[in-house]
């Protein structure tokens, strides 16, 4: 062990109030302050699959954002305890669920019955008549300049689909019955996403877009890939160059399990990938396309594992598939000192493995 | 090709303005109504859901064939004349309270109706009550229980469990599934079967009441 790690209230250490969209409250998360390279630097290298000098911890090298947090567009209430209604920016009427912990569809609604009617009626939102200066202005307060900007858009093309058409059911059999009227819509789509991009990059300096679009289930994706090619993926892929060209790395969030589109998105330039651990062989992701796509790889702590059990699985996180860089990884826990120190072992045991490795510059 | 096996092909590519003039044409030419419901839908269901179980086709080709055999049906039914013969009992399905997903469960009764069964679908979000209530008519053999979230597992074994105190619990099997169940937790909640698929979910429901 190369490097001694803080101890828990070290006074040489200052910490942050981290809060998250998601829940109520917040934890008091440690500021390591020995970064040998800016943290953006860094983060650009293990996301480009180059070896960073430590594995980017979403917790403390981000500052990050919903697109409701900075448009002010309605959104779900991840807080909310009872069960509300609410109309997003297209007209979708959804149900937050606090049992779940999230928003559904409010079942048997459909704002459109026919997708071939889509272009009378569907209004795309008029972005001029959100706040998106005053709100990126009050957000920007809160963040660190040094830290990556990340900015989550929400929302992709198919979930957008399946949210106007009222459910997947009446979605995917517009997929397989009119291909033509969706292709169009998702190539509108698109072209409104793009406008979302420009208009966030005229207030943030973003340096980190996530894209979200589930398509897949437990055992395979949900459609075929000639399905995709012939409608999903070229709109997406569109959408990512705008980033791109903005200078933004892209992270594509899709639940469910997606092994069969990953060499799609190498082509459509997905630069991380945000994909659910449970559904999909992780090992063999980073094997075969671990030179080319960064992994998301939560180092989430089961509440009953002691502190030994924690710092383990960090290590086992980082060795398993931090080689060559392509990692990204975040801790938090409810025990300020549990988080104190997994936050330290995340960052110091990862300086030490790539320092090992060789070949970066910090 | 003969009529029926037209229909079936129809069936299974999921041409639904195809599938009701064929059926017409097919019971004018004096084709056993029986035998094109048998033969050229539900038969032509169990290809589409075997496929999907192997992952050779995706759950909208799925959905379009199901939608297709239904607009079938629907011709076909005037002409079945309530023969006792079409339904093998009736199946009630439901994803628990708290879970609103619904795609599992909808083609899970879609493929348990194409094998044979009268299905009533409580929808999502349903308590364990109601699945209960449903379950006391004497014609259902089949509970079909569905939930999609580790947070609302609990709801299923809470709903499994008050299905298992019904007085009419020999009357009718529990069944369960959903991305995060297993067959231990089935096992472990005193359901009678588990199944990973819609498919599968047919022909154990089939075994269950045809034996
Ligand atoms: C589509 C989807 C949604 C859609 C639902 C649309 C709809 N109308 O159903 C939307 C986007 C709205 C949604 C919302 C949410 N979701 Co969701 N969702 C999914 C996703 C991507 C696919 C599920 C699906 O439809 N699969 C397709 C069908 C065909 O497969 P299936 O349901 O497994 O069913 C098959 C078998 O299981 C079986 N089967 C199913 N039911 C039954 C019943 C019986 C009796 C039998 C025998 C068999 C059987 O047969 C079916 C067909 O072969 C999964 C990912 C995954 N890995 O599954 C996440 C997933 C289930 N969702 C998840 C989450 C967290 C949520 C939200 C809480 C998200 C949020 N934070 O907003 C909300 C909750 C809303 C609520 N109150 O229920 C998590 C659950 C994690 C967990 N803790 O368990 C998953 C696993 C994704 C993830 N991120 O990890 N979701």
């Amino acid at each position: 062990m190369k490097y001694t790690r803080p101890a828990f209230g070290d006074p040489n250490i200052k910490t942050f109030y981290k809060s998250s969209p998601f829940r109520a409250g917040g934890n008091y998360v440690p500021i390591v302050n020995d970064h040998p390279i800016s943290i953006k630097e860094n983060f650009k290298r293990a996301a480009e699959c180059r070896t960073p000098c430590w594995v980017p911890n979403s917790a403390t090298d981000f500052n990050f954002a919903m697109l409701f947090q900075i448009s002010g567009m309605p959104d779900a209430d991840w807080t909310a305890k009872e069960r509300y209604y609410y109309t997003d920016w297209f007209g979708a009427e959804w149900m937050f669920v606090p049992e779940a912990g999230g928003p559904m569809l409010k079942p048997n609604t459909q704002f459109l019955d026919d997708i071939t009617e889509w272009e009378s009626k569907v209004k795309f939102p008029d972005l001029d008549a959100y706040d998106f200066e005053g709100r990126a202005k009050k957000w920007l307060e809160s963040c660190d300049p040094e830290k990556v900007m990340h900015i989550n858009i929400g929302q992709g093309c198919t979930e957008r689909l399946v949210a106007l058409r009222g459910g997947y059911t009446d979605a995917m059999c517009d997929m397989a019955l009119e291909p033509e009227a969706v292709r169009d819509f998702l190539d509108a789509f698109a072209d409104f996403e793009i406008r979302v991009i420009d208009k966030i990059c005229e207030y943030i300096p973003v340096d980190y877009m996530t894209y979200h679009d589930d398509w897949g289930t437990e055992r395979d994706t949900f459609f075929s890939e000639a399905m995709m090619e012939s409608m999903v993926f070229e709109p997406t892929k569109r959408i990512f160059d705008h980033m791109h060209k903005k200078g933004i790395t892209v992270q594509l969030h899709s639940c469910g399990k997606i092994e069969r589109f990953l060499p799609y998105m190498v082509d459509m330039g997905v630069n991380t990938l945000q994909i659910q651990a449970r559904a999909n062989d992780f090992k063999a992701c980073k094997e075969k396309y671990g030179n080319k796509l960064a992994l998301e790889v939560m180092t989430m702590a089961d509440p009953s594992w002691d502190k030994e059990q924690v710092i383990r699985n960090i290590r086992e996180t980082v060795d398993t598939y931090g080689k060559g860089g392509g990692l990204l990884s975040s801790f938090m826990h409810g025990d300020p000192e549990i988080l104190w120190d997994g936050t330290m072992e995340l960052y110091y045991y990862s300086r030490e493995k790539y320092e090992e490795e060789g070949g970066n510059q910090c | 090709m003969s009529k029926i096996e037209e229909i079936a092909s129809a069936v299974e590519r999921g041409k639904a303005k195809l599938v009701p003039g064929l059926v017409e044409e097919a019971l004018d030419e004096g084709a056993d109504p029986v035998e094109i419901l048998n033969k050229g839908m539900i038969d032509a269901m169990s290809v589409v859901g075997e496929k999907f179980k192997n992952n050779e086709i995706f759950v909208p080709e799925m959905l379009v064939a199901a939608r297709a055999m239904k607009k079938g049906v629907e011709v076909l039914k005037p002409n079945l004349g309530g023969s006792s013969d079409v339904s093998i009992g009736k199946a009630v399905i439901g994803t628990v309270q708290g879970d609103l997903h619904d795609i599992g469960k909808n083609l899970v009764c879609l493929m348990i109706e194409s094998a044979g069964f009268e299905v009533q679908d409580l929808g999502v979000d349903v308590p364990a009550e109601k699945f209960v209530e449903a379950a006391a008519d004497p014609a259902v053999k089949i509970v079909g229980v569905s939930a999609l979230l580790t947070t609302t597992m609990p709801a299923m074994k809470a709903t499994v469990e008050a299905l298992n105190a019904a007085p009419n619990r020999a009357d009718f099997k529990v069944m369960v599934g959903g991305a995060p169940i297993t067959q231990a937790f089935a096992d472990e909640i005193g359901a009678d079967a588990y199944t990973p698929d819609a498919a599968t979910a047919a022909s154990v429901a089939k075994a269950f009441v045809v034996g």
